[in-house]
């Protein structure tokens, strides 16, 4: 296990130091220039020179480089040519509202798809069967910006059930900061009407958000399912008279686990790296706005600092995964 | 300089001891409190809460308690927001949010002019625009109703380098599309039919809300009809900039915001190539357009120096490398409780806070 931990992580630092290389390359190849573009159109040239001599972008790109690496070392991100702070900072600020809807988003997609996928298979081409894969199909397709103003539209501007866009109502403050989750720092500090005011606020960009994962997730159950419970240990469980319930659960569903973990492993790392439109709809302050803004402004710092957070994620919650198989299936061993 | 969004005063005996290396600025960042209201606090790219400062120097203290400045980007959640009540005030309504809450009893729409105007440019150095009838065509081929039609409302036409509300505006907009005459004037200048124009524009919207591209579609439209090819290159506003700052565009679209507001803050970047703006970008180097900007700036005499802004005006919209085409407007929606706004273009924000009540 340790073992298994360790080369994991000797993987990710290989894959960091080449996501490096990588977005500083992209950088030089985008033609136009940061400086100019974060000073607006009125600047003067000698103003953009002292600003890039400021940002030390006057040196040659290999020079810069190693000057990113060597601070990178030292947990130094760099600063953001548009925000002017630390590119850290400004993580901090921005990766709790991610990690946070991207949590909601993923229980909802458990919660629901799982067990509805179970059902399905178990009671193959039943009006449920199908009307759920309809809808998974559907939903799964459905365009995230279209249906995000159409779910706004409806239960915050006509019914008024559910809470705008943003965290917080606007007269709401955030609570104090521990982990930058509002509900879990509210809860924790016992904050009840901010917690409340933040759990309204995740269900519609959570439920949007998980419409696709749910759909993912639903036909991976489903299919999982199928094919396990056409294997002849399970005709050969129920032959020796095992309940239903044992069948289902300590010989169908733990083995058609595997799959479905490997699937929210994946599903799970996409939405934490950002998701940009759900972001842009709900007005929600996360890493893909973060990004997208980043990206237009060409603030590659902030871009280079954004990619490293992603490219970690993806590896760190898939070694994840892979522990848990071991949990699920004794015959998985990770050393 | 104080009059304009680019500065403001800071309080020398607070600021000093928390200069740090960045002369205060990260330190003003969480504690500017130069007026009626205190900033409480600055939630990045999602709110800025100010408090009523209770230590006002100015007499009147401010008329509410706290406001709560929110962006939402999505101008479609702007309007779901001053509907619902959610916000009291939404800025920046595009012309489809306008359509929808006009006739709505619980608010009213306040338009209002930015101090921008849009504009295509040519470089002057470049064929087949370095030749000043190539220019003047481009200015008669251009269909401004067409333009003023896509932006619904949300905009004045302009064809002068002043813009309204400014000293020295003239309100004089002397062209109309004219395709025979733009026809006569690059058969004058030499363009052969069919010639091949690069024009860039930028992604995203332009100001008066419609993008940027559908503005370029019908100029390159018109081009057509005169027998040029427009090619419509689009790219970031910050890639356009950077090759528009090398001088390296033939034809773009563009808006231009001055510094500060006098005329001056437009008459040197549009008339003045050596000022290293807008004129030495398009390569426009006119030595009269030169001079008539330094004099103008330098004269004391108020009727005297709208005079000759005048001229500069009436001088670079029929030899520059502009096409001015329309100050954008911006609309307001501003609940009934809510009283005294007024809209101020100097100023950031750009809506008077203090001067705001509620009912």
């Amino acid at each position: 296990m340790t073992r298994f931990v360790i080369r994991r992580i000797l993987g990710l630092l290989f894959v960091l130091f080449g996501v490096t290389i990588m977005t500083f390359a992209l950088a030089q190849l985008v033609p136009a220039d940061p400086v100019a573009a974060a000073l607006g159109s009125n600047a003067r040239d000698d103003q953009i020179e002292a600003y890039r001599k400021q940002l030390g972008l006057d040196q040659p790109a290999p020079v810069r480089y190693v000057i990113y690496m060597k601070n990178l070392l030292q947990g130094d991100l760099g600063a953001s040519i548009r925000t002017r702070r630390p590119v850290m900072d400004d993580l901090i600020d921005y990766l709790p509202a991610t990690i946070e809807l991207s949590l909601a988003a993923m229980t909802i997609a458990l919660l629901v798809g799982v067990p509805i996928g179970v059902f399905s298979a178990l009671h193959r081409n039943s009006w449920v069967d199908v009307v759920a894969r309809i809808s998974a199909m559907a939903f799964g397709s459905m365009p995230i910006f279209y249906i995000g103003l159409l779910a706004l539209g409806f239960f915050w501007r006509q019914l008024q059930w559910l809470p705008g866009p943003g965290r917080l109502d606007a007269t709401m403050q955030p609570p104090q900061r521990i982990t930058g989750l509002f509900t879990f720092d509210a809860a924790v500090t016992g904050n009840w009407p901010v917690f409340w005011n933040a759990s309204a606020h995740l269900i519609l960009p959570g439920l949007i958000l998980a419409l696709f994962s749910t759909a993912v997730l639903l036909r991976m159950t489903r299919s999982s399912m199928l094919e396990i419970l056409g294997q002849d240990y399970i005709r050969t469980a129920r032959a020796k008279g095992l309940n239903e319930r044992n069948v289902l659960y300590r010989h169908a569903f733990k083995n058609a686990l595997p799959p479905i973990l490997t699937t929210t492993g994946i599903v799970f790392g996409s939405l934490l790296s950002g998701a940009v439109l759900t972001e842009t709809i709900f007005n929600w302050p996360g890493l893909g706005r973060y990004a997208t803004t980043s990206v237009t402004t060409l603030d590659y710092p902030a871009v280079l600092g954004v990619t490293l957070v992603a490219a970690t994620i993806y590896p760190l919650v898939n070694t994840l995964i892979d522990i848990s198989y071991t949990a699920v299936d004794p015959r998985v061993r990770i050393d | 300089m104080l009059t304009f969004t680019v500065a403001a005063v800071v309080e020398k005996a607070a600021v000093e001891p928390n200069m740090g290396s960045d002369f205060g600025n990260a330190w003003l960042n969480d504690n500017s409190a130069p007026g009626p209201y205190v900033l409480n606090n600055w939630d990045r790219s999602v709110s800025v809460t100010l408090d009523a400062n209770p230590n006002y120097w100015g007499g009147t203290p401010a008329p509410l308690k706290r406001v709560i400045l929110q962006n939402i980007p999505e101008s479609a959640n702007r309007q779901a927001a001053v509907e619902t009540g959610d916000a009291d005030l939404a800025q920046d309504l595009g012309p489809e949010q306008v359509a929808a809450l006009e006739g709505n009893p619980d608010l009213t729409l306040d338009k209002v002019l930015s101090t921008l105007l849009v504009y295509t440019s040519v470089n002057a150095t470049m064929p087949p625009f370095d030749n000043p009838d190539a220019r003047q065509a481009l200015r008669y081929a251009i269909n401004y109703d067409n333009i003023m039609t896509l932006l619904g409302g949300n905009a004045e036409l302009v064809q002068e380098i002043i813009p309204i509300s400014f000293a020295g505006h003239t309100g004089k907009n002397p062209f109309t599309q004219d395709i025979a005459k733009a026809k006569e004037l690059l058969a004058k200048a030499g363009v052969a039919e069919g010639t091949k124009v690069p024009f860039t524009v930028a992604t995203a919207t332009a100001p008066g809300g419609v993008d940027w591209a559908t503005i370029a579609a019908s100029i390159r439209a018109d081009l057509a009809q005169v027998g040029l090819e427009g090619e419509i290159q689009q790219m970031q506003q910050s890639e356009l900039l950077t090759k528009y700052r090398a001088q390296e565009l033939p034809m773009l679209l563009m808006n231009w915001g001055p510094d500060f507001p006098d005329p001056d803050g437009n008459g040197t970047p549009f008339a003045n190539y050596d000022a290293k703006s807008l004129a030495w970008r398009n390569s426009w180097n006119d030595p009269q357009a030169i001079e008539l900007s330094k004099a103008a700036a330098a004269e004391l005499d108020v009727d005297k120096r709208n005079e000759m802004y005048a001229q500069l005006s009436e001088y670079v919209q029929n030899n520059g490398p502009f096409a001015m085409l329309y100050q954008p407007t911006r609309v307001y929606a501003v609940r009934n409780n809510i009283d005294g706004f007024v809209y101020d273009p100097n100023d950031t924000p750009t809506v008077s806070l203090w001067m705001i009540s509620k009912k």
